[in-house]
Formats: C-alpha cells, structure tokens, sequence
C-alpha cells in the first residue's frame, strides 16, 4: 500500500509540482481577464452598478471608429515607439561598441553607472524630470541657457511635452539597450573577426558583416521588450504631464486606467484593455519565436 | 601614424563614454543632493553646489509624512510577493525544467506571456474582483497582484537556472534514496542559489517599484512608497524637499541591490532572452 502511494506520487511528481502555480495564475490572471471579456460586452458605469446591459461589440467598434481620445493615444504611443526606440537603439549600439574596445578600461564602472537608471523608482524618476524640467527654475532650462537657448516650456507647450516624455525615457532605456547590446558584443566568437582582420577587412566591414549579424537576434529581443514597455507605459507620464496638455501625452495605458478607475466606463475600459492585449500578444509571440529560434 | 590615428580614436571613445555616464549620473546625483539641501536653495538659480548637508527632510517625510508606515508596507509587499513567487515558482519550474510533464514547453511559454501584459489590463478585472473580495488597501490584495508579475518570472528565470545543472548531481542523490523535493530542496537550489538569489532580488525590485498596481489597489492603510511620492508635486514649499528625501528614501536601497546582482542584469530584464 505504502509503495503504490509513492508510485502513485513518484508517477505524476511533475504534474504536482506544477499545480499550484498554475492555479494562482489561473485564478489572479485568466479568471480576471476571462471575466474582463464579458465585461467588455456590456455597458457597465461603476456608479450605477447594476445596470448591466449586453451592447455587443459596441465598446469595441466605438472605441476603434469613433473615440477621438483613442486614436490620439494609439498615434501617441505609436510616435514614441517609432522615435525613442531607434535613438536608444542607436545610443546604444554606439556605447556599448565603445565599451567593447579592448583598449577601454574601467569598464565595470561603465557598467555600474549603466545599471542605476534601470533600477530607479520609475515614479521618482518621473517627479524628479518634472522638476528639473521646470520652465524658469529648472536645471535643465539653466544648462541650456550656456548654449544660449532661450527657456523652453517643456511639459507645458504641446510641442515638447512628447518630447519631455521621450527624452525622459530614453534617459532611463538607454543604459538597457547598451548593457543588452554589450551583453551580445562579449559572445561574439573572437576567431572569425581576427581571420578577417589578417585577411584585410576593415573595421566597418567586420561590424558589418561578421558582428552584426551574430547579435541581431539579442537586439530583436531587446527592441521587442523595449515596444511592450511602451505599450504599457504608465508611471513616469502619470506625473509627467497625465497626458496633458490637452491630449498631446496621452498613451494608450494612461488612457485606459482613466477610462476605468477616474470615469469608471467598466465595459468601455475591458474592451480597451482587450485591444492593448492584442497589440501586446503580437509582439510577444515574435519576442517567443525569436527566444525559441536562438534556443534551437 | 596608424599609432597616432588609434590613440585620436581612444580619445574619442573615452569623450562620448565620460559624457554618457555624466548623462545618466547627473539627475541621480540632483535627487539625492537634494535630499540633503535646505529647502529654499532647491530652486536657486544658479544652482548651489556647495552647501551643508542637512538630514532634517529625512524626519520630515518620515515622521510628519508617515512615510514609516509606508515604507513599512512596501517591506511587507515586496517580501510577501517574493516569497510566495519564488516558493511556487521554484517548484513549477524544477517540474518544467527537469520532468516529461505534457506539453511542457507550450505551458512555460504561456506562463512568461502572462508577464508580458501590460499591468493595467490585469488591473481593471482584478479591481472588481478585490472590490467583492474586500482586499482593496490590503497588505494581501498587493501581494497577490505583485504576484502577477513575480510568479511569472520567478518560473520561467529558475527554469532557465535549473535546465543549466547538469543531470548527473541529481541522478547521484536520487540513487542513494533522496526523493524529489528533496533533490530540489539539497541539491539543485544550492547549486543555483546565486541565480536563485537573483530571480529573488528582481522580484524585490519590481515588486518595490511598482506604482500603478499600488495606485489603483490601495489608498491609505496598504500604500507603498510610490503612491505618496507621487502625490508630492503639490503646491507647498516644503513638499519639494519631501520629494527629494522620500525619492532617495525609495531608490537608494534598490540602487544598492541592483549593483550587487548587475552580472544577472541582463538576463533578468530580458526574461532569460540574453544570457
């Protein structure tokens, strides 16, 4: 009896092992959102609770086709994807080149420097750019005053408040994409590059044609985690400028948290949820085929 | 002459590296001089680099703030979070990792997809949900949500540890009788136990700084760090002061962290991608 329970145990140790995790998850994460497609099928005002009318894909088709605030929330996020991912792309490639040179010392100190960014509170970080970005008595204006720039309202004209956001956030990315890149530098094998060098190619050619093609998956990884970060982005253009002036900062994320917990359109928030899960669900899946890729 | 080319060439790559970092340290160093400045030089222009030091913000937000408590509380989150994730997930990933359990590469992948959500989608339903449940501004309702974020990686980051020891050291043990968790327990988590302590400290981190979980869930009783600070963009003189203190309160020991576990930096902000 004591033997067949072991066996009984010993048989499926794997599976025991793996349920309770999965269960939490099950029941923190898809219950939830489960539950969050029902709701977005409904018209659901959380000061009116219970009224709970079934509209269909109305939430969906009106947020897609007739909610002005969506769109520019989509456009915004889009434009941040589209320019700060390639600057800290670039920055990065640029410094973590740099720090590869075998002539370089004190790189752990580089490193070191690289790391604190990253680790920062992102909300601090976000109180501590407002503040120095202040229009008059802020550092940021004073420095640029030496280079004879005239003061410029950062957060305050629509103009630059995207900008701040972008500046803000390559200043805190950044360091990744150089520690990834630099991370990619170190495997690449030294032989073939020594080869090529006796053989006569330049330093260029070797970038070109022996590095870069053995890090683009680390940097396809990097770009891709770098876009889902901004899809979710929150903290740092919550205090910011709350995706003001106007609409000019507002993101997809921001935007749905104040549809939910400021106006408390349940329906309306689950079914934009839903369409920021779609959007997320496409990049993570190249994110797993390029991981799966690299493993074999 | 090709000397005297790679040296201009050093030159420059030492330049744009200096500036770099001046870059990145600059706006740290303004949070934590000003931390330690008298509130009405915060402002001045020029700015004042050389002053003496004050440690009274750090009673200020302390003690009038009651940041105490809050610290306190993102204490409590931060190690409830992690512990229950690493608990859980250390033995979902040694089953992932090192057992024939069907369809086991589909299951992982959809456990690391589950970390990728951006937070507020998970965030609406489980606010309804606490709302039923009374967890909201709960010590409890915090660490679970944390734990949409921690176990997740804590699974999938073990798994990638544990694939890397090689088979042998288990097989030995389980021939001289040790059963299976206790091959985890004696064998495998020690042998992993810098990446253990690693997964462990990017929990803590995420975990801490987390705003928008913290924002939406709690109010008062169970508020971590990130929820007052980000109410300190008031209008008041002294409240500028309180940011800077409370800021560098709430950096400085993940600062500290992050620096101890840099060699597993990369691995862990890339989810295990980049080795």
């Amino acid at each position: 009896m004591d033997t067949d329970v072991k066996r009984f145990f010993y048989k499926r140790a794997g599976y025991l092992l793996l349920i309770p995790g999965i269960v939490v998850l099950l029941f923190l994460v898809i219950y939830p959102l489960v539950r969050s497609i029902w709701v977005s099928l409904h018209t659901w005002y959380l000061a009116k609770p219970n009224a709970f009318p079934f509209v269909g894909l109305s939430n969906y088709s009106l947020l897609l086709f007739e909610d002005s605030v969506f769109r520019i929330a989509l456009r915004n996020t889009l434009f941040i994807v589209a320019v700060a991912v390639p600057v800290e792309f670039f920055l990065g490639l640029l410094l973590a080149t740099l720090l590869n040179r075998d002539d370089i010392k004190g790189r752990k100190i580089f490193r070191a420097i690289l790391v604190m960014p990253l680790a920062i509170m992102p909300i601090v970080v976000g109180v501590l750019w407002k503040f120095m970005l202040h229009p008059r008595y802020g550092i940021v204006n004073y420095g640029l005053g030496f280079l004879k720039i005239e003061p410029i309202q950062w957060i305050a004209d629509p103009r630059f408040a995207l900008l701040s956001v972008m500046m803000v956030d390559i200043w805190e990315w950044t360091p990744f994409m150089v520690l990834v890149i630099y991370a990619g530098l170190i495997s690449v094998p030294r032989e073939p590059l020594e080869a090529a060098r006796i053989d006569g190619a330049s330093d260029w050619q070797l970038f070109i044609r022996i590095t870069l093609p053995l890090i683009v998956p680390i940097v396809v990884v990097a770009i891709l985690i770098r876009v889902m970060d901004i899809v979710k982005m929150f903290d740092i253009v919550y205090v910011l400028t709350r995706g003001g002036p106007g609409d000019a900062t507002e993101l997809l994320s921001l935007y749905n948290f104040r549809v939910g917990l400021n106006y408390f359109y349940m329906g309306k928030a689950a079914a934009l949820s839903w369409i920021i899960v779609v959007l997320v669900v496409i990049f993570s899946q190249i994110f797993l085929r390029v991981v799966k890729m690299e493993r074999g | 002459m090709i000397k005297k080319k790679k040296r201009v060439s050093r030159g420059f790559a030492y330049t744009i590296l200096i500036l770099a970092s001046l870059g990145i340290l600059f706006p740290i160093f303004w949070l934590f001089s000003g931390a330690v400045k008298e509130s009405r030089d915060l402002w001045a222009i020029p700015p004042i680099w050389l002053f003496k030091p004050t440690l009274k913000h750090f009673v200020l937000v302390l003690v009038e703030r009651h940041f105490a408590k809050n610290l306190m509380n993102s204490l409590i989150v931060a190690a409830g979070s992690t512990g229950i994730s690493i608990f859980l997930g250390a033995f979902a990933a040694y089953s992932l990792a090192r057992f024939k359990v069907k369809g086991h590469a589909h299951i992982s992948f959809w456990i690391i997809s589950l970390r990728m959500m951006p937070p507020i989608v998970v965030i609406l339903p489980l606010y309804i949900f606490f709302s039923k449940l009374r967890l909201i501004d709960t010590h409890i309702g915090l660490i679970l949500a944390h734990i949409t974020l921690n176990l997740p990686f804590a699974v999938w980051m073990l798994m990638g540890f544990l694939q890397e020891v090689p088979r042998e050291l288990e097989d030995a043990a389980l021939v001289d009788g040790c059963n299976r968790i206790g091959v985890l327990y004696r064998i495998l988590l020690p042998v992993i136990l810098p990446g253990l302590a690693a997964t462990a400290v990017f929990c803590m981190i995420w975990s801490w700084n987390d705003f928008i979980f913290a924002f939406s869930l709690t109010s008062t009783q169970a508020a971590t760090l990130p929820v007052p600070i980000s109410g300190l963009l008031g209008d008041y003189i002294w409240e500028w002061s309180a940011f800077y203190a409370g800021g560098s309160l709430a950096a400085a020991p993940i600062l500290i962290m992050a620096l101890l576990t840099q060699k597993y930096l990369v691995r862990g902000l890339t989810f295990g991608a980049v080795r």
